[in-house]
């Protein structure tokens, strides 16, 4: 698959430190975002943290075939998303275990949202409140739900949209990487067609701008760099409250057909 | 067991090795599977040297189907044939091989014998003296004319005659293979010995290079066995597949070296007699200047210049009709022989093409001699081949499964492509024949095998939980490899120990040492050495830590910021407070022993290093930590932890509180731990007595759960932690908090409303659940399935799962998880007046 993409992530016009921490690896095809939370600069760890143990899994993986999963496997899912699960849940068990070997670092945690680029599928695994969008056509579709408090109250029917928005409970994350030993990890796959755009983002972009204004953006620069560019000066000017991170994937050519599908057994 | 045979077997430094032992062996042992595919391709490659071309110094006539029609059928009269030769020999041919049977005597000669029984009775009669001698002139008149006719009749004389006159006719022997026994085999006359190769340089070598033997010789007449005449053997021996690729240039009958016809005819054409022919056996024939190569049983192997109907002859019908230019034949060697089958001509496979005659097959081997295009197997091939195979082999165990299977197949379709290369280039430009099946089949196998076994293994892997200790080690490698060398030995331990375990526990017990963590690195060793003690260097090393922690202050690790250090003899203090030991660690920071020196009082003092806070947060951090104390602090309750004293010293922040020597209920909520429901009761009771009095002072636990209550061994029971996990409500909270799974929460917490002290009886409530049944009334996979299920599924009835509890418990039960706050215990007191009530008319 050819693809052009750009990442960028600022630590906002509020905060002292960036706790956001990323990965674009187009020779994997692996895309991560990473937002830390905890004491002091324990989030900065745990998000780098998790996203280097990602990364590294995924490069062991690649190189060497029949590396073992951690959790169980879900046949209805394609082997890579399976692997990219793995690499989740390993991130998730280094992390809790670096929260609880030094006093500093105890509960610490971070959401993590990652895609994984194959042919012409696109595997989302995600756990958190950072997010992934498509934008494709007209329409731009969150192809992640947050694991946020407000979200739950908002699917439950127990608030609208605008009360979460305006929720002192805004904040507070039901699920995120490293705080327990074990983490259920949410996982899609998607196949994608040329001229898809994809953005992972973390909260900091959508808390001060909308998926419209969003799409409107992506649609509208050609370069993902100046995109992703022009999307952080939005959050900023929007108050830039927190770390904002963001990285867009333009999808310029999809190769299906036999020929890739027998290079991909033959580079697999 | 056998699984693991199975998996030796699959190992792919083992199909390697089997694969190379297979081909070894086969190209050893020339097995004919190989020998079959190996003759495919060396077919294939004749048509790299199919250039087509006849020599210039060869002439084929040939008695085909249109000389027969003009002429008569075969056998054609002796003097058909005699005029055909002469024909040839008048055209100034240097060489005349006549190559048909001429083992018959001519058709003529059933003639010729009546003739001869005339002129029997003729000579009989002249004799006889009753003859008159008028009869007698008459008799002998005749006789004459007989003789006469006899004389023209007798073709097979005459044919003797034209060859008398010349020196150019090579004529055929044939032979049947096999060693000569017995009476069929007889001694060949002398004309026939003098085309034998006598001059052997090598005869000692007779034994290591033995021609092919035969027997059963079938020569032309006696008449045609002249000294000048030569002779030259027509065994042709096809491969196991039937196809001709060699030609036998020497044949050893009764003790003599006989040569092909082709061979013989050469030796004429070049001007050397066959006594001046060197013969290197296993090696070749020298022909004057003329080396001709051959293998060890004296074969060459024939280039074919293309299939049948490359050389053109001459058709043998204009040949006698005389209507050959004159200089067509002049200085050349001339093949004469059939190509219609009824004239005796056999059609023989070639690798370039079926129906070759064998005319036309000598006319090959004859251009390859003189052109010196023939086709060998150079000294040095067996030696080559061998070694490609053997490098192939290691390639294939070492190095093939260590590249992903892209690069392999790269790697291995290059070294295919050279080797091909290299030998059709030998092949095309040199005539070097070098097997090709072996190493290529070992490449393409190799690589198939591998690459099948790889995609079968990844699929497969991913497919299975793969075994938890795989998961273990590799979790165990990850946390090494980022320093938490703790949870590495943790996941480690939960290996088996096999060799290579061993080699990772060594390095982590080496790493440990180099942290100054010898405690830990003596743990490491002595778990390798459960299994091995003669592990490297382990005894020592083990004896050396052993013998430091001994000598040391008891051996706590000294790599984690704790006061006290090791091997000192003065105690710390903390405040007031004197430092005994540590306790644990919690959430934020190392909990310790103390002693207040003044009372003897033994604390809890619960420490956060402020260090480690960032200047801006360290106000907000600390007045968290406080408040927590402070909450407490103002409680006075039996029944809820008692704090003392709190404080800030140099870069640390603690309080003190009492010892609680007990546990949580977290281990007696499970099934098999419950207490008996009177305890259980108990105990409630009087935490929500306990919980009255600290709504009365307005504090509001939020975080009521097994975890947070404790027992004593005396029966005390107290509620702790007031605080310190709390969901706090701040719109200060900058970073994200994350929610603990919220089995205990009430309604009203999980939808974010205010919440007060009922909140904290609704958890009561659940516990009280819990602690009866050993099951949370509310269960969910996920916060989402929970939350939902909380706020609207009613709870289980206590009773389904265990029916033996007494009655009124479930309407404390009920009375506690109403939903709406309004409908339940307004009052913790309330809650424990219900209980007391009911455990008075319980006997247990």
């Amino acid at each position: 698959m050819d693809i052009v993409f750009g990442a960028k992530t600022d630590v906002g016009l509020k905060r002292e430190h960036n706790e956001d921490s990323l990965c674009a690896d187009p020779k994997l095809g692996l895309f991560i975002v990473c937002d830390g939370m905890g004491g002091r600069n324990a989030g900065e760890i745990a998000s780098g943290l998790a996203v280097e143990i990602i990364q590294k899994h995924m490069v062991d993986a690649h190189k060497a075939g029949g590396l073992p999963l951690i959790g169980t496997m879900n046949p209805k899912l394609s082997p890579e998303t399976n692997r990219l699960a793995s690499a989740v849940r390993l991130a998730n068990q280094v992390v809790n275990g670096a929260s609880q070997s030094k006093p500093g670092q105890s509960g610490m945690g971070t959401t993590v949202v990652c895609a994984l680029l194959n042919g012409p599928m696109l595997s989302v695994a995600h756990a958190g409140d950072s997010r992934i969008y498509l934008v494709r056509g007209e329409n731009i579709h969150a192809l992640t739900s947050d694991h946020s408090l407000v979200a739950e109250q908002v699917r439950q029917g127990i608030l609208t949209e605008e009360q979460a928005e305006k929720s002192a409970q805004k904040n507070i994350v039901t699920r995120a990487l490293g705080v327990e030993e074990s983490l259920q990890v949410d996982l899609d796959e998607i196949e994608l067609v040329k001229g898809d755009i994809i953005l992972l983002c973390s909260d900091g972009l959508t808390k001060g701008v909308k998926p419209a204004e969003i799409a409107k953006v992506l649609r509208e620069e050609k370069e993902p760099q100046a995109a992703c560019d022009r999307l952080i000066k939005m959050a900023n000017a929007a108050g830039g409250e927190d770390n904002t991170t963001v990285i867009v994937i333009a999808v310029k050519q999809v190769g299906a057909g036999v020929w890739h599908q027998l290079m991909k057994h033959v580079t697999r | 067991m056998a699984a693991n045979v199975f998996k030796v077997l699959l190992a792919d430094w083992m199909i390697g090795g089997i694969l190379t032992l297979y081909f070894l062996v086969g190209y050893v042992g020339d097995w004919s599977n190989l020998r079959l595919m190996e003759n495919a391709t060396y077919d294939l490659r004749s048509f790299l040297r199919a250039h087509g071309q006849q020599s210039e110094q060869i002439e084929m006539v040939a008695v085909d189907q249109e000389s027969l029609n003009k002429v008569g059928r075969w056998p054609w009269p002796r003097a058909t044939q005699a005029r055909l030769i002469e024909n040839l020999r008048a055209g100034g041919a240097k060489v005349i091989v006549f190559d048909f049977s001429m083992s018959e005597p001519d058709r003529s000669s059933q003639g010729l014998e009546e003739m001869r029984a005339l002129r029997q009775r003729y000579t009989a009669q002249i004799a006889s003296p009753q003859t008159d001698a008028r009869q007698r002139e008459f008799y002998i008149r005749e006789l004459q004319s007989l003789n006469e006719s006899e004389a023209r009749l007798d073709q097979d004389a005459k044919f003797a005659t034209m060859l008398n006159r010349s020196a150019e006719v090579i004529l055929p022997l044939s032979f049947e293979l096999g060693r000569p026994e017995g009476a069929e085999s007889a001694e060949p006359s002398a004309a026939i010995a003098a085309s034998s190769f006598s001059l052997i340089d090598n005869p000692r070598d007779m034994a290591s290079y033995p021609p092919l033997k035969v027997r059963k010789m079938t020569a032309p007449l006696p008449a045609f066995q002249l000294p000048q005449v030569g002779f030259g053997h027509t065994t042709v021996v096809p491969d196991s597949d039937n196809i001709v690729r060699r030609d036998v240039v020497l044949v050893e009958y009764l003790d003599r070296f006989y040569p092909s016809l082709a061979l013989r005819a050469l030796s004429t054409y070049l001007d050397v007699a066959p006594d001046d022919v060197h013969v290197a056996l296993g090696k070749g024939v020298k022909i004057g200047d003329l080396w001709v190569p051959t293998d060890r049983y004296m074969r060459t192997r024939t280039s074919f210049s293309g299939p049948a109907g490359t050389f053109k002859p001459f058709s043998a019908h204009h040949v006698l009709g005389g209507k050959i230019p004159s200089n067509t034949f002049r200085g050349k060697l001339v093949l004469v022989g059939p190509m219609a089958a009824t004239a005796g001509a056999v059609p023989y496979e070639t690798p370039t093409g079926p129906a070759t005659t064998g005319l036309e097959v000598t006319a090959n081997v004859i251009q390859n001699m003189l052109t010196q295009s023939s086709l060998t197997v150079p000294r040095w091939a067996p030696a080559v081949e061998l070694s490609v195979i053997l490098l192939i082999g290691v390639f294939v165990v070492l190095a093939l499964p260590r590249l992903g299977t892209k690069w392999s197949g790269i790697v291995a379709g290059t070294i295919l492509a050279s080797y091909l290369g290299f030998v059709v280039i030998m092949y095309a430009s040199k005539g070097y024949v070098l097997t090709v099946v072996h190493p290529s089949l070992m490449l393409i196998l190799a690589y198939t095998f591998l690459a099948a076994k790889r995609a079968l293994l990844a699929e497969r892997g991913a497919s299975s939980d793969s075994g938890a200790s795989e998961t273990n080690r590799m979790l165990g490698l990850t946390f090494q490899g980022q320093g938490m060398l703790e949870l590495a030995f943790d996941k480690f331990k939960a290996c088996p120990i096999d060799d290579s375990m061993k080699e990772l526990l060594y390095n982590l017990g080496q790493d440990f040492e180099r942290k100054r963590m010898p405690s830990k690195a003596l743990s490491a060793y002595q778990h390798i050495g459960t299994k091995d003690k003669h592990y490297k260097d382990i005894e020592q090393r083990m004896k050396r830590l052993s013998a430091a922690e001994s000598a040391g202050a008891g051996g706590k690790s000294a790599g984690s910021g704790s006061l006290l250090a090791e091997g000192s003899d003065v105690k710390p203090t903390l405040g007031r407070y004197e430092i005994v030991k540590e306790l644990g660690r919690g959430a934020m920071g190392i909990v310790y022993l103390g002693k207040d020196p003044k009372i003897h009082r033994s604390v809890a003092i619960k420490t956060m290093r402020l260090d480690e806070v960032e200047a801006d947060e360290i106000q907000d951090v600390k007045s968290r930590f406080f408040r927590e104390a402070e909450s407490a602090g103002k409680l006075s309750h039996p029944n809820i932890v008692t704090i003392y004293d709190a404080g800030e010293e140099q870069d640390l922040a603690y309080f003190a509180m009492e010892v609680l020597d007990g546990v949580d209920l977290k281990d007696l909520c499970k099934k098999r731990n419950l207490l008996p429901v009177k305890r259980t009761l108990e105990i409630v009771a009087k935490v929500a007595e306990a919980l009255d009095y600290a709504h009365s002072q307005s504090v509001v636990h939020r975080d009521i759960k097994p975890a947070n209550i404790m027992v004593m061994p005396d029966g005390a029971v107290k509620v702790t932690d007031f605080g310190i996990a709390r969901v706090t409500t701040s719109a200060k909270t900058q970073t994200g908090i994350v929610l603990g799974t919220p089995s205990y929460m009430s309604p009203e917490q999980l939808s974010g409303a205010k919440v007060d002290g009922r909140s904290d009886l609704f958890s009561l409530g659940i516990v009280l659940f819990e602690m009866l049944t050993g099951e949370r009334p509310f269960q969910g996979e996920s916060v989402a399935t929970l939350m939902y299920v909380i706020a609207n599924q009613p709870h289980p009835s206590p009773f389904d799962l265990r029916p033996d509890l007494p009655k009124p418990v479930g309407a404390v039960i009920d009375r506690a998880l109403q939903k709406d706050a309004t409908k339940r215990y307004q009052r913790g007191l309330e809650m424990a007046q219900d209980i007391r009530a009911l455990m008075q008319g319980l006997t247990v």
